[in-house]
This record gives C-alpha cells, structure tokens and sequence, in this order.
C-alpha cells in the first residue's frame, strides 16, 4: 500500500483518470486519499464528480488512468478492490418487497459476510440507525430518509476501509442528518476512509479533513479548509465563497 | 461505530459453493423471491380470483390437449419426413416467440432493474451476475410457451405416448438458447445503436420475433400457396435425406429421440455460457457506461428554439416529447406487424369481395383505435409536467387544443398509410374506412382526453378505472370496426 508525502497510508489513490461522453466528463484526474481520513469532493452540477466516484467503484470504465484502492489495483484486481469497497448512490435503490432486515442478508450475501458477523453487524447497524423497530416491514413504504438510511447500513455491513457516498444527507432530516454525520466520523476515527460528495458546502466545511474542488472534469484546488481559505485569498472566510472564487477562476 | 463489529470480515474471491450465498443459484433464489413477493403483493381477492382463472385455463387447456393428442399419436412413425418437418417448423415458431419474450426481459434488465449499482459495486464477477439474470430470463420466456404447450404433451403422456416426454428438456433447452441469444441481441444493439435508440429498436426486435412466431401459425392464409409449395418440396427430401442433422435435433428430440435431446441440452448449456464469459464484462463496464451516457439530441441554433406563438410553444414541446417517447414508436409497429398481415391475408383470399373488404376496414378501424390509444399516451398521460401548464397564465383550452393537433398530426402520418392503401386498391370501401377509422380515432381521443387525470392515480381506484378504461377502449375500437366493415359490405 502506498504511503503519502504526509506519512499517512493512502487508501485510495487515481492517477490521469479520464472519461467521456462524447466530451470529456473527467479529465486526468489526480486524486491521493489517506486512510482515516474524510474526503469531500465538490464542484458544480456536471463537473464530474458523480463520474468520478463511479469510475473508482467499478461502476465505470475509464478511457485512461489508473485506480488502486488500499493496494489493490482496481482495474485489474476489481473484485479485491470492491471487497473493501462501499458505494452508497445518491437514490440508492432498496428492494420495494424485501425487508430491511431481508436487504441486509443479500448484501452480506454479496460480499459473503460470514453469517454470525453478519446478524450482529445487521442488529447493530439497524438499531444505531433507528431502523430496528422497522425491520420486518417492507421497504415500500419506507420514507426517503429511511431508505437512505437502509441503504447506508447495507453499505456498511461488510465494514468497509473505504465508504464512497454521492450526496448522503440528501433527503434527510436535521436528527438523521447528525446521526449519519457522527456515524461517518466514528468509522474513520477506527482508521476507515470516506470519501463523499455534496452541494451543501456548510456539510463539507464542518465533516471534511479534506476538500478537492474539481470543475469541468480537472481538479481545481484541494487540501484543507485552512488550505484552501489561503489559497482562494483574502475575503473568503467560508467554504461557499472559496467555492464560488476557484470555479469562477477556471471556465466550465 | 459503537456496537459494530470490526475486523477481517468479508468473505474472499474464492467461489463460494453451489447454494451459498453469492453463487449463481443463491442469486437466482434472490431473483425469484423478489418476484414471489411481487406476485403476492397483489390483494388477496385478486390473487384468489387470478389463480382460479390461470388454474381454469390450464384445466381446459390440458382437456383440448388430451382430447387432441389422439390426432398426434404416432404421426411420427407413420410419416416420419412429414412428422419432422412439422414439429420443426412448429419449434422454430416456438423458438421466435421464446426469443421475443427473451428480447423484451433483457430490455428491462437492462433499463428497470434498479439494482445494477449494488451488483456491480460488489465484488461477485459479473459473469456470475448475467448468468443469473440470463436464467431468470430464460425462466420468464419459457412460461408463456410452456402453459401452452404442456397440456398437449401431457396429454399424449396420457395416451400413453411416453416418447412425447422429451418436450420437456426440449422447451427448457430452447429456452435458455432463446435467454442468451436475445440477451446478446439487446446488448448487440445496446453497444451499436446506444441506449436512446436500444430501447425503440429492441422493442421492435422483440415484436418482429413474435409476429414471425404469430405468422407461422396463420401461414396457410399469409404465404401464398405456391412459396409454401416450394418450402415443403425444399424441406422434405432433406428431411428424408440426412434426419441426423442438427437442424432436425429439437424435432427429433421432441418425437423422443435422446441423442438429439442431449445435444440440445449441452448447446443450451454451452451459449449461456458463452454469452456470460463473453458478455460479462460489458455487462459491467461497457452496459454501465453507455446507460450513463448523457441523452445529447440534435443541437439547433438559439434562433430556432424559441416559438413566436404560446400555441407555437405547446405544440413544439408536444411533438417533441412525442417523437422522443422511448416506447411509443415500437407500440405502433406491433399493432402494425400483427394486424396488417390480417388484412393481407383476407385481400389474398380469392378476389377481393365487400366481404373482405369489410374485413380490411373493420381490422384497419381496430388498428387506427388502438395506434390513437398509442399516440395520446404521450400528450395526454405520460404529461410529466402538467403542473407547470395548469399553474401558468396561458389561456385553459389552448393546451388540450396543441395535445390535439398533435395527436391528429402524428395519427395522420401513422394511421394514413393503410387509407391510402385501401384508397388505392379497394376504393369503393375508403368512405366507410376513412369514416370508422376517424370515429375510432376522435372516440380514443375523447375517451384520453376526459380521463387523463383517473389514469395518473395510483392505488385501487386508480388502477380499476384505467382497467375500465382499458376495456371501454377495446369496445370502442371493436364498434367503429363493427360499423365501417357493415358500411363496407351493405352500403
């Protein structure tokens, strides 16, 4: 596993990452990551951070560039690098007609849980979640914020070194909001890494250790908020006026 | 995470064993329960009062079947080139209907099954996860086939014909072949044509398939007499000649012959195999990456995008979202494909009278009802936005006025073709024609106009009303049918 300028274990590292749609959506794309660390990438709508995020999953195959994900080359090895790998949609799509509890079961199936691990990790998952009341009901008439988080105890289930999450608070309330948020920071303080996208910046500012802005499929600017306030200059004091600054530098 | 158990804990790559979880079988399980509990979703009355039709129709389908297997017995010993040729054609027509089911189920898997980020996002291969939708595909275009197939072959095994038993891994064998050869199909298309045209263009595949399956069951009034003359003096002495061909195994395998019936099995086993080691890469990257592909669409000048008229703009957002309905297109062509070849088949019965001239108008008014029923679809119900119209300031009866012409415009390009055939070639019959055809049309319009809203509403009232709907609209088109065909032959 590579080792970083910083010292730190790099879980996930992209080197000229590119794709395109008929124009290029991502764009020599470097990216280095560290173990225990949360990650926040921004950019405008369509800058390519969706397109990213699904390339370093498997979900995508880049026209250029490589992907290893803690070690594992993710192009060539992609089964070792999905097994500790989690990708949590921005809509992820439970089964309408499976139980919680049912949804879980085939997602240890797919990344072969042993079983016992499993019902502890699904009882344990599901009651920090809220979602243990609700276990024997279908997920059809679950709420968008009950579902985000089903969705995210079954991207947990297999307790990833790597959780990559599009928009994860999208479409919940204040309370689950802040219990997926102190959820987050509890897995990388185990030394787990996250790395997730979001358009509220206030998220980014208070969760992230770091923040990459990438704009039109390049990276922008990245490092620290601190880093980052330096960089943009004088006057940005929070994260949406640095944001605004750096992609209003560089033409979508 | 406080109360969550760390450490080594996912599984390894190995594969893991026959029933276990992440095994091919253990996947299909997943696929068939999610599908058990779709069915069992349906109310209890409905389920009680759906498997007491299905088990009605499958008893009287198995009382047809005895009653006719008597027809059957032994054909194959007495004419045994004849026996073969028959059941050849009969399975090839089989096989179309096999393969247009197969076509439409790799269409959804490609396009509505939701669940391709978490398979794909783990570590199962993706050869392991087409293998399984290509069995739950094989399974779902086995079904139809196989309840109407099965009744007469247990009839036979009734009768004693035990031979006949080899209908069963027959149907199995075609099916899995139709699953991977429609799969590869869809796919085929999916990387040459793109996922804004795959899903038009499958959808006509698939029909094209079933109405080849349907016209081999009318072939004695669709093909001329003299070409199926020539297919059967072509076929016959081949039949005699060489019947260890393998074109005559699912013949003959079916007629019991166990030699033929294992080399089916082994092809069956060997082209979803195939298509899953060949395809099982695109499936995972190549599938994914064309399906998230953005839409582009012919790009046109600011100058030309921006109408001078609100009518001019309603229309213009109308006729696009019309053409570029991903279904309707396909919708259109199957009620072509299966009702046109009706009409040609009465025109070469004999020459023409006003008695098949009715039929062509009563079959021509039917289509026009159900092409129009098609059309509004797009205007009328699949409005995504009527909220923004109705929450507007533009003036209440221009909107429904815009949906109209449309609707007429595009009907008027569709629906006119057939006229002008029968204009053309049967003209004293093109008043009645022209007259039931725009009675059919304005009633299916009248009838999408003053029910849009019933029809968006989910739940049981919603759903019984567009049933009602469903079947005053079959009534309506069989009246103007009923109507221009009296005209035709009395007036």
């Amino acid at each position: 596993m590579m080792v970083g300028a910083t010292g730190k274990v790099s879980m996930l590292t992209v080197r000229g990452l590119s794709k395109s749609f008929g124009r290029p959506a991502v764009h020599r794309l470097d990216l280095r990551i560290a173990a225990g660390e949360i990650y926040a990438l921004l950019g405008p709508n369509g800058a390519g951070k969706t397109t990213t995020l699904r390339m370093v999953c498997g979900l995508l195959v880049p026209d250029a560039g490589s992907i290893e994900i803690a070690g594992h080359d993710a192009l060539a090895e992609p089964a070792r690098a999905k097994q500790v790998t989690a990708w949590l949609p921005d809509e992820p799509l439970l089964y309408d007609r499976l139980t919680p509890l049912e949804y879980l079961e085939f997602v240890a199936g797919l990344w072969q849980v042993p079983t016992e691990l499993a019902r502890t990790r699904a009882q344990a998952l599901l009651t920090e979640l809220g979602l243990w009341p609700h276990r024997g009901e279908l997920c059809e008439g679950f709420s968008r914020g009950m579902r985000q988080k089903t969705a995210l105890a079954g991207a947990l289930l297999h307790d990833p070194s790597l959780l990559i999450m599009d928009e994860p608070l999208s479409g919940l309330d204040a309370a689950a909001s802040r219990q997926v948020k102190d959820l987050l920071r509890a897995r990388v303080q185990t030394g787990r890494t996250v790395v997730l996208t979001t358009h509220v910046l206030e998220v980014a500012e208070r969760l992230a250790d770091r923040i990459g802005i990438i704009n039109a499929g390049r990276m922008v600017a990245e490092g620290t908020f601190a880093e980052l306030r330096h960089r943009a200059g004088s006057g940005q004091e929070t994260l949406e006026d640095v944001f605004l600054h750096l992609t209003a530098e560089q033409p979508a | 995470m406080s109360g969550i158990a760390h450490g080594p804990a996912v599984g390894t790559a190995a594969s893991p064993g026959l029933f276990e979880p992440g095994s091919t079988i253990w996947l299909l399980r997943h696929d068939l329960r999610l599908v058990g509990r779709d069915l069992r979703s349906t109310g209890g009355r409905k389920r009680r009062a759906l498997g007491l039709v299905l088990g009605t129709i499958v008893l009287v389908l198995h009382i047809v079947g005895y009653a006719a297997a008597p027809l059957l017995a032994r054909v194959h010993d007495r004419y045994r080139a004849e026996a073969l040729v028959t059941a050849s054609l009969v399975i090839g027509g089989m096989f179309m209907l096999f393969l247009s089911k197969a076509i439409s189920e790799a269409t959804d898997a490609l396009f509505q099954r939701g669940d391709l980020d978490l398979l794909l996002s783990s570590p199962l291969p993706m050869r392991r996860v087409l293998t399984t939708r290509l069995m739950a595909i094989a399974v779902i275009a086995g079904f139809l086939p196989l309840v109407l197939v099965i009744p007469v072959v247990n009839g036979m095994l009734l009768h004693g014909e035990f031979a006949w038993a080899g209908a069963y891994p027959v149907l199995v064998s075609l099916s899995l072949m139709a699953a991977a050869a429609g799969s590869a199909m869809t796919f085929g298309l999916l990387a040459w044509v793109g996922p804004r045209w795959t899903r038009m263009a499958a959808r006509s595949l698939a029909t094209l398939f079933g109405a080849m399956s349907f016209f081999a069951t009318q072939a004695r009034l669709v093909v001329p007499d003299g070409a199926r003359r020539w297919v059967w003096q072509v076929l016959m002495p081949v039949a005699g000649a060489v019947p260890a061909g393998p074109q005559w195994w699912p013949a003959r395998a079916v007629l019991g012959d166990m030699l033929p019936m294992l080399g089916l099995a082994v092809i069956a086993v060997l082209s979803v195999m195939s298509v899953s080691v060949a395809l099982g890469q695109a499936y995972g990257s190549g599938v994914m990456s064309n399906l998230a592909a953005p839409r582009a669409t012919r790009v046109a000048g600011v100058e030309r995008r921006f109408a001078d008229s609100v009518f001019g703009a309603i229309v213009r957002k109308e006729w696009h979202l019309l053409i570029r309905h991903p279904g309707i297109a396909a919708q259109v062509f199957y009620q072509f494909v299966f009702l046109l070849p009706g009409a040609v088949a009465l025109l070469n019965v004999g020459a023409p009278t006003a008695h098949s001239a009715a039929g062509v108008v009563f079959l021509t008014a039917m289509m026009t009802g159900r092409i129009t029923k098609i059309i509004v679809a797009g205007p009328f119900e699949g409005d995504q936005a009527a909220a923004l119209v109705e929450t507007s300031p533009v003036a209440p009866g221009l909107v429904p006025r815009a949906k109209i012409l449309v609707t007429v415009a595009a009907l008027a390009v569709v629906a006119g073709l057939p006229l002008v055939v029968i204009g053309l070639k049967l003209y004293p019959a093109f008043p009645a024609a022209c007259l039931s055809c725009a009675g059919a049309a304005a009633t299916r319009l009248w009838l999408a106009m003053s029910r849009p809203k019933l029809l968006r509403r989910a739940g049981l009232q919603g759903r019984l009303q567009a049933s009602t709907d469903g079947f005053l609209g079959v009534v309506i088109d069989i009246g103007w049918g009923v109507f221009g065909a009296l005209l035709t032959a009395f007036v």
